[in-house]
């Protein structure tokens, strides 16, 4: 048993905090990952885990043995937690096969140094001088030499920020599944949405020096906390509603908050994601087609509903995409989120997130 | 419109902004480290206790004579005429170079760096031999010039290549011709580089010992040695008096600069410009640039080699010749090594952990490049009178000498190098379950063995040419290259001090080219 208990870790540089009130629980065998955007804290918390740093306050456990807690901290080398740098950080004086033997103890170690590569699929390159890899297997090989000793507990620290994105997701699917062949819990530290919510388990999101919400990643998805998350893991589209008896209702007609909403009623934001808005011939509410923007995979439609004129837009995959003047017919998929408040935002998602780029 | 969908909302990543490292030195470094400071200030501490054992009266008695004032004349007017002159040469030399179609451009910039392989007492053998009426002030300004000219030449001709030409030709079109624009923008542009080089030049002038006792020129450190062995308190008194020369000279500089900024407005890359016609203005200047090369590389070799040929024909002698280079060779590598050794935790310490303390004992060590080595060598000679008298003019003492006077270059080969290795490596090592102490010894050692290594064959081969120290501390009858090419050129048997510095030449002639190849402005300074 080997699960990652931290609670109440503070953390501050001078007078800046940086963590505080953290805590965060990731099951045995899990692979969580950290996700926010740069400046939130996740590599302090990464590094504060490792032992790299000290916390003010808090405690951090694996397995039920503690490694940092009031009056405790251990070093970096008594804690069993291994790190995968973010550009590998090989020791480029010593052969892969060394880097991969240099954290286990006793005999054997070719022996577990050539198992390690074998499961990272580099076979035979125990031999090769760390610049004479690729940055792919550079990375595989940070993560074999990390596992090597056999931690209770392994951290990635944006392990695949270098890598170029056509390799990223293919080493991406590689690492977990080396992960759940070891059996080993892990800490992902990344500010890419899609890897967190294509690679881990569990994704933590962090704003502000806390973890705001955990949980399995269709389900921060699909039902995060607020619109600031929502926003954060992907496009929006904001709209007034209202809600009523268990139902949402705006100007896409009536729509279903799932079991996570706040029941107690009123007005407030309905939030979804552009790729649920269908457009379907059959039926739904009528909307125009505004504009169409080709964007390779799927296409952005501008919509604006006949019945007030609310604009939208949409993420369509249907081909032929409709054309510009003409009326469609939209309806929602699944479920969506509602936020009660006052309705003040009702933009369309895109001009929002260009806000936050520019910001 | 903007299509930022989650998937290409940050293309490529940024990384976060790490916080600053909280790590605090472990006390074993510290310790060490405090223990290297503390002997490399043993020195002066003890020079002066010794200046005023016998009191503030005695000190001040001894102090205001005639002599002492003709000193501080002698080495401050030489000091003075050498930089002016160094000026001259090096900056004009740097401004041909740089800034004019001047024919062979690179093989001047070249040429102009190799009197850095002539050590300055070679040059002064050079120049009695060749003309025994030149000596005193005349002959010690020329030799001190033609050496350390090119400390001035270095960084201006390499402050040239980064300057903002686009300030010049503004100049230009406002009316100002070629020479107001030279003295009005660009020597501005270059003053902070020249004055950085003026500075070294000068403080190499005083400290210099050798060439102004060949060329019996009477300096302060001429006269310490003089009365080394006669009387203490007197040359312990000068060289305090030298040292705070020196002290208030750093001092001036450092308070003249930091008022006036010295930079290009905005960013934007300096294009590569059309350099300046010559004219009619050509053949002189080709001419002075040879004069400053025959004058300055050609005449030393010339001379040397004619030397080489009547001596060897007098009859060369070998055994001698071998016995001090091996001499020569032993002292030098101990020194060296105990120089790296002494330098092992002060230089991990300030790469690893900056903070006022690490970087006060990080100066501390600085210390022995600003002591001239004379006044170093006569400390530690009345130290080991005094207190451990075994050692006195024992070899382990010179090994010791020449580590304190080259401390500064080790502490900053081992700093670069361990800086160059990055922390992070020894953050994964440590997670991998290696202590500290194993983290050194598995990563970052191996990692900046390379860089260490070069710090020490230089501090090697800059022991090899050191005389002053070498003359106060060595053995009875233990004679380096250095004092072989003394004492022949102090007997006028010039062509016996020949090889000796032939051999010097070649040696120095190492780090000189890998000065001259970094701080080549030319190569593109980048």
């Amino acid at each position: 048993m080997s699960t990652l208990e931290i609670s109440g870790i503070a953390k501050s540089f001078g007078a800046t905090p940086v963590l505080s009130d953290l805590a965060l629980r990731v099951a045995d065998g899990c692979l969580a990952a950290v996700l926010g955007p740069s400046g939130c804290g996740k590599t302090t918390l990464l590094r504060l885990v490792a032992g790299f740093e000290r916390a003010d306050a808090g405690s951090i456990e694996v397995g039920g043995r503690t490694l940092a807690g009031p009056g405790r901290h251990l070093p970096p080398e008594r804690r069993g937690v291994g790190v995968v740098p973010q550009e590998g950080a090989l020791f480029p004086h010593l052969p892969v096969a060394w880097n991969v033997a240099f954290g286990v103890r006793g005999r054997g170690k070719e022996e577990r140094a050539a198992e390690m590569l074998r499961l990272v699929g580099l076979e035979g390159y125990g031999p090769r001088m760390p610049h004479e890899l690729s940055g792919g297997q550079q990375q595989r090989v940070a993560l074999a030499r990390a596992l090597a000793p056999e931690p209770a507990l392994v951290l990635l620290d944006e392990p695949f920020n270098a890598l170029d994105p056509g390799l990223r997701a293919a080493l991406r699917q590689e690492v977990r599944e080396v992960l759940r062949v070891a059996g080993v819990t892990a800490l992902l530290v990344t500010h890419d949405q899609e890897e967190a919510l294509s690679t881990a388990d569990v994704v933590a999101l962090m704003r502000g020096g806390r973890v705001v919400q955990s949980g399995p990643p269709r389900d921060v998805y699909e039902h995060p906390y607020d619109a600031g998350l929502a926003e954060y893991l992907g496009e929006t589209v904001v709209l007034p509603g209202t809600l009523e008896n268990g139902s949402v209702w705006c100007a896409l007609g009536r729509l279903d908050p799932g079991r996570h909403v706040d029941r107690t009623g009123g007005r407030g934001r309905v939030v979804l994601r552009p790729e649920r808005i269908v457009l379907d011939p059959g039926q739904g509410v009528p909307a125009q087609v505004k504009a169409v923007t080709f964007a390779g995979h799927d296409t952005v439609v501008q919509l604006a509903v006949e019945e007030d004129g609310t604009e939208i837009h949409a993420r369509s995959h249907g081909y032929p995409p409709p054309e510009v003047g003409s009326t469609v017919n939209v309806r929602v998929a699944g479920e969506v989120s509602f936020f009660p408040g006052p309705p003040e935002e009702t933009r369309s998602g895109q001009d929002r997130v260009r806000d936050v780029r520019t910001r | 419109m903007t299509l930022a969908g989650p998937r290409s909302r940050r293309p490529g990543g940024t990384n976060e902004v790490r916080p600053g490292r909280s790590a605090s030195p472990s006390p074993a470094l510290l310790g060490l480290s405090a223990l290297v400071a503390g002997i490399a200030l043993l020195p002066l501490v003890y020079l002066l206790i010794l200046a005023f054992q016998d009191g503030w009266q005695d000190a001040a008695g001894e102090l205001f004579r005639e002599t002492t004032l003709r000193l501080v004349m002698n080495s401050l007017g030489l000091a003075a005429a050498t930089t002016v002159g160094g000026l001259v040469i090096g900056v004009g030399l740097a401004w041909l170079i740089a800034r004019t179609r001047l024919p062979g451009r690179r093989m001047w910039a070249l040429v102009a760096t190799l009197p850095l392989a002539i050590p300055s007492y070679v040059a002064a053998f050079v120049w009695i031999s060749a003309f025994p009426w030149l000596n005193g002030f005349d002959g010690s300004v020329i030799v001190l010039t033609l050496s350390t000219y090119p400390y001035i030449f270095l960084p201006v001709l390499a402050a040239l290549g980064r300057a903002d030409r686009d300030q010049e030709e503004v100049a230009r079109s406002l009316g100002k011709g070629p020479v107001a624009t030279f003295f009005q923008v660009t020597a501005r542009q270059v003053q902070p580089a020249a004055a950085a080089g003026a500075l070294l030049a000068a403080l190499y002038v005083l400290s210099d010992f050798g060439s102004v006792s060949i060329m019996r020129y009477d300096t302060f450190t001429r006269i310490i040695f003089a009365r080394a062995n006669l009387d203490h308190v007197s040359a312990a008194l000068l060289s305090c008096v030298l040292i705070a020369i020196t002290v208030l000279i750093l001092w001036g500089e450092a308070r003249s600069r930091g008022r006036a900024r010295f930079s290009r407005v905005g960013a934007g890359a300096t294009r590569a410009r059309q350099q300046g016609r010559l004219g009619v203005w050509t053949f002189p200047a080709v001419l002075a640039c040879a004069a400053v090369a025959g004058l300055a590389v050609v005449l030393p070799l010339v001379s040397i080699g004619y030397w080489l040929v009547r001596g060897s024909s007098a009859g060369l002698d070998g055994p001698m010749l071998l016995e001090a280079s091996l001499t020569t060779l032993a002292v030098s590598a101990a020194g060296a090594a105990l120089a790296t050794v002494l330098a092992l935790p002060v230089g991990v310490l300030a790469a690893r952990n900056p903070g006022p303390v690490p970087q006060l004992l990080e100066r501390i060590t600085w210390l022995g490049y600003s002591l001239p080595g004379i006044v170093v060598a006569l400390s530690l000679v009345y130290f080991a009178v005094h207190y451990a008298y075994p050692l006195y003019q024992e070899s382990p003492l010179l090994v010791f000498a020449y580590a304190l006077l080259f401390l500064p270059a080790a502490v900053g080969a081992v700093r670069s190098a361990v800086a160059q290795s990055p922390p992070g490596l020894e953050e994964v090592a440590r997670s991998l379950g290696s202590p500290p102490p194993r983290v050194f010894a598995r990563v970052t050692l191996p990692l900046a063995t390379p860089g260490i290594a070069a710090g020490a064959a230089l501090v090697f081969l800059t022991c090899m040419k050191e005389l002053p120290a070498t003359l106060l501390l060595r053995p009875t009858g233990m004679e380096t290259m250095a004092t072989r090419l003394w004492t022949h050129t102090a007997s006028g048997a010039y062509g016996a001090a020949a090889p000796y510095a032939a051999l010097l030449v070649v040696l120095a002639a190492v780090p000189a080219f890998l000065l001259g190849r970094k701080a080549n402005g030319l190569e593109g300074d980048r």
